[in-house]
């Protein structure tokens, strides 16, 4: 597709930024040791504050969960003064699958099924790529095999090599929904009483997450302006992967919760719901982009010139952490997913042309926005670096040539104190960590909980290497114009269907 | 609670955090950079460091006569940039006291090493009579050679185990008198102003054990000389024996074998040999000159030059 200049300036903003910040600060630190550490100083302060605000918001958002976890959501959709029923919606379930082993999707096809909901209003699909063998023969099996317990199961296969796509989610859930459009259409169901969710293949509801997105759908008039957005839990495989590959998953459900409390701020990720009406309207997913998940919200954002918003979700969906063959391969598999999430930089893109070239939508949102954008993912790629590398780098470096600066002395115990300080987050972290921990399967030994205790010891390496760099190589990735080469995370299952290690 | 009040609290949150960094940044940034509010003299000041390190550790630490620490190692950091009485002060250790210059953004050190009462001796030996003793360095340790007057003794540096190793037949003045001690590889030697003993080691002869004690030297009938060093040279088969003014080789199976090296021209010259490369080093006065030189004679390259002017004259 033919670039426009301003689109090539957004592209390159972010890396250029990052770099900048990430070059310039190793630049200062060698010529002007003294005014870096000033520099580093403000940094360290305004991280520790900003981390103390969003142990804060951490916190608030647990709370709320946990007094949620009780909550008869079907009880109260019927108590609710809404113009619509339980009755009247029908959930369409979209599971976009690639290589999955049929095991995965079998146990997400059983979340739903012990789902604490009506099943006849479910209306499940499996979308598939024909250009996997065998794949029409899998689903249809799983098919034939979880009929019986929905309304219906819908199986598509996504054409290859279809112009104007690239091989991506997007392109399989735009298929897939207009399958399900034709479906709807042919069965006279109207498309604002569908609440589709767009879910990876190893997500596994909550039993409580439809009657929970029913409420929140009819409680609220303005349903049709706003996605769900529920908690991703990374715990279906837990107990049987390496303790950084842990750490960082469990981060980012941390990083959900917080941000679930930024209703401002709350985007669409990864598994969500939205109304199959506002779906249709916005022309579905993009397909020729990697973050369909992110940018489906700022579709409807821009559509609707700013009038839409996520609404977070009480009750949780739970996934696989990502998991390689072996530790090493693992390390990887981690990398390319982290890099894939950090490809959602193409935002700044997709929000900030038609920010910049079209009416509609006030300015102080639009610079508000993009601003938005810009700092969480320029903070994604640089802050730990800095922490973790940059600011040691400097105390040795000053030590070394301005041995006697007081500066650099006291810079060292300002560290510590500031290490010493977020000790408290880490604890904080290990105690709410342990909500998402499901129960001990008998075949693990009780020493697992050790390594989930001291595995946040990993947090300042796993940040840098698993988060800043995957973010840094992203962003550096998009201002170079290389694409991002497709990667479905794999998961695993063994064949009785256990998870596998 | 309402979704309004996770809201008031996110916000009062942030405000708060955000008060919280406005007011810290300042206030850390100025003490980093080290300034203080002296209110003495009603202004701000840039204050410096002291890091205090001391060996022992535990060391309690006063500053003008104030206990700052009550161990070591400390920093004492936002010091007004002074001159400061610093005492380290520890049980059953001498006090140290030292003044340190304090200067504005800068960092101090004193790192001391503190000296210990001495209330009672560690060990004895368990020789009476011990008139002179020589710490020779081994290559694990060291060895110490006592003089006593029933015989020459090997003690380890714990003085445990002593070893009598030879009978000595020297009187308590002698014993007093010695000045020097060489050990080599089979033999050792001792002198005094007069005299050099040489004590074969190895072969033991004697049926007792002890190694046979020979006179290499004797200067008694010389009353102008006096002997003032002994050096092992020539792979121990000479003693190179240096007296007032005089240098020679003493064969020490046949002490009657006798070479002069060398005459000084100063009885206050210095003189070692290198065993190793066989090279006299000598500080004297050239001849005619007032000051002192350092030469050498290097004995080995003699050896070999006369070898190779002779195998092609």
């Amino acid at each position: 597709m033919k670039t426009t200049p301003i689109k090539r300036i957004l592209e390159i903003i972010p890396g250029l930024i990052s770099w900048s910040l990430i070059l310039g600060g190793l630049t200062l630190s060698v010529l002007d040791p003294l005014r870096a550490a000033i520099a580093v100083i403000v940094y360290l302060l305004f991280w520790v504050c900003r981390l103390f605000y969003m142990s804060v918001l951490l916190v608030l958002a647990h709370h709320k969960m946990l007094s949620h976890r009780q909550t008869d959501w079907l009880k109260l959709c019927d108590e609710i003064n809404s113009d619509k029923n339980v009755p009247d919606i029908v959930h369409a379930v979209l599971y976009a699958i690639y290589n999955e082993p049929p095991e995965v999707i079998r146990e997400s096809l059983r979340s739903i099924k012990n789902a604490h909901y009506p099943h006849d209003q479910i209306l499940v699909t499996l979308a598939g790529e024909a250009r996997r063998a065998g794949t029409k023969e899998i689903l249809a099996e799983i098919q034939k095999e979880f009929a019986p317990f929905f309304k219906e199961i819908l199986v598509t296969l996504h054409p290859d090599k279809v112009s104007g796509e690239s091989p991506c989610k997007g392109a399989n859930a735009t298929f897939a929904a207009k399958q399900i459009a034709a479906y709807l259409t042919q069965q006279r169901i109207p498309f604002s009483n569908v609440l589709l969710s767009c879910f990876d293949a190893d997500t596994c509801p909550d039993k409580n997450y439809f009657s929970c997105l029913t409420y929140h759908f009819l409680a609220n008039p303005k349903r049709h302006r706003m996605s769900f957005q529920p908690l991703p839990i990374y715990s279906n495989n837990i107990y049987s992967v390496p303790a950084f590959a842990r750490i960082i998953e469990v981060g980012s459900t941390f990083w959900q919760l917080m941000e679930s409390m930024r209703h401002e701020k709350f985007v669409t990720f990864s598994s969500h719901s939205m109304s199959f009406q506002t779906l249709v309207d916005v022309d579905y997913w993009p397909v020729d982009m990697v973050s369909d998940d992110s940018l489906i919200f700022w579709k409807c954002f821009l559509k609707f010139n700013g009038d839409y918003v996520t609404q977070s979700l009480e009750v949780p969906v739970y996934m696989d952490i990502a998991v390689g063959r072996n530790i090493l391969h693992t390390v990887a598999v981690q990398y390319k997913q982290k890099r894939r999430w950090a490809w959602g930089v193409e935002t700044f893109v997709f929000v900030g042309e038609p920010f910049l070239t079209r009416e509609g939508i006030p300015f102080s949102i639009k610079a508000r926005k993009l601003f938005q954008i810009l700092d969480s993912h320029i903070n994604w790629a640089t802050w730990s670096i800095i922490l973790s590398f940059m600011t040691p780098f400097l105390l040795m470096w000053g030590k070394a040539f301005e041995g006697d600066a007081l500066v650099f002395f006291n810079l060292t115990y300002i560290n510590s104190v500031i290490f010493n300080s977020l000790a408290f987050i880490l604890i904080l972290c290990m105690v709410i960590s342990k909500e998402f921990i499901p129960p001990r399967p008998p075949q693990v030994s009780r020493w697992i909980y050790v390594s989930f205790m001291s595995q946040w010891l990993f947090l300042p390496l796993v940040s840098a290497f698993l988060g800043s760099f995957p973010a840094l190589d992203a962003q550096t990735r998009l201002m170079f114009r290389k694409d991002l080469p497709f990667f479905p995370t794999p998961k695993q299952r063994d064949s009785e269907g256990k998870l596998s290690a | 609670m309402q979704d309004r009040d996770y809201l008031t609290l996110r916000r009062v949150s942030f405000w708060v955090f955000s008060l919280a960094f406005l007011i810290l940044t300042p206030v850390i940034l100025f003490y980093s950079l080290g300034y203080k509010f002296d209110t003495q003299a009603h202004k701000l000041q840039k204050t410096g460091a002291l890091t205090i390190k001391s060996s022992p550790k535990d060391v309690e630490v006063r500053m003008d006569g104030v206990r700052v620490s009550k161990s070591t190692p400390c920093t004492q950091r936002n010091l007004l940039p002074k001159t400061y009485h610093v005492v380290l002060q520890r049980e059953n250790f001498y006090s140290y006291q030292v003044k340190v210059d304090v200067r504005s953004a800068e960092v101090s050190e004193i790192d001391a090493a503190l000296i210990p009462y001495v209330r009672h001796v560690d060990q004895l030996l368990p020789v009476k009579g011990v008139f002179k003793f020589f710490i020779v360095p081994q290559m694990f340790g060291k060895k110490i050679y006592a003089f006593a007057r029933d015989g020459l003794y090997e003690v380890g540096e714990n003085l445990e185990t002593p070893q009598r190793i030879a009978a000595l037949s020297l009187d308590d003045a002698t014993l007093k008198n010695l000045s020097g001690f060489i050990e080599g590889n089979t033999q050792l030697a001792f002198w005094d102003p007069k005299h050099v003993w040489l004590v074969q080691v190895t072969p033991k002869a004697s049926p007792d054990g002890l190694a046979p004690v020979s006179v290499l030297v004797d200067y008694t009938a010389i009353p102008d000389e006096s002997l003032v060093g002994v050096f092992w040279g020539l792979k121990e088969k000479y003693a190179i024996v240096r007296s007032t003014l005089r240098i020679f080789a003493l064969d020490v199976n046949h002490p009657q074998i006798k070479f002069p090296l060398f005459t000084l021209q100063s009885p206050d010259a210095k003189v070692i040999y290198d065993s190793d490369s066989e090279t006299l080093y000598i500080d004297d006065h050239l001849p005619g000159a007032n000051d002192f030189s350092l030469f050498r004679i290097a004995l080995q390259d003699l050896i070999n030059e006369n070898d190779a002017h002779q195998k092609n004259p």
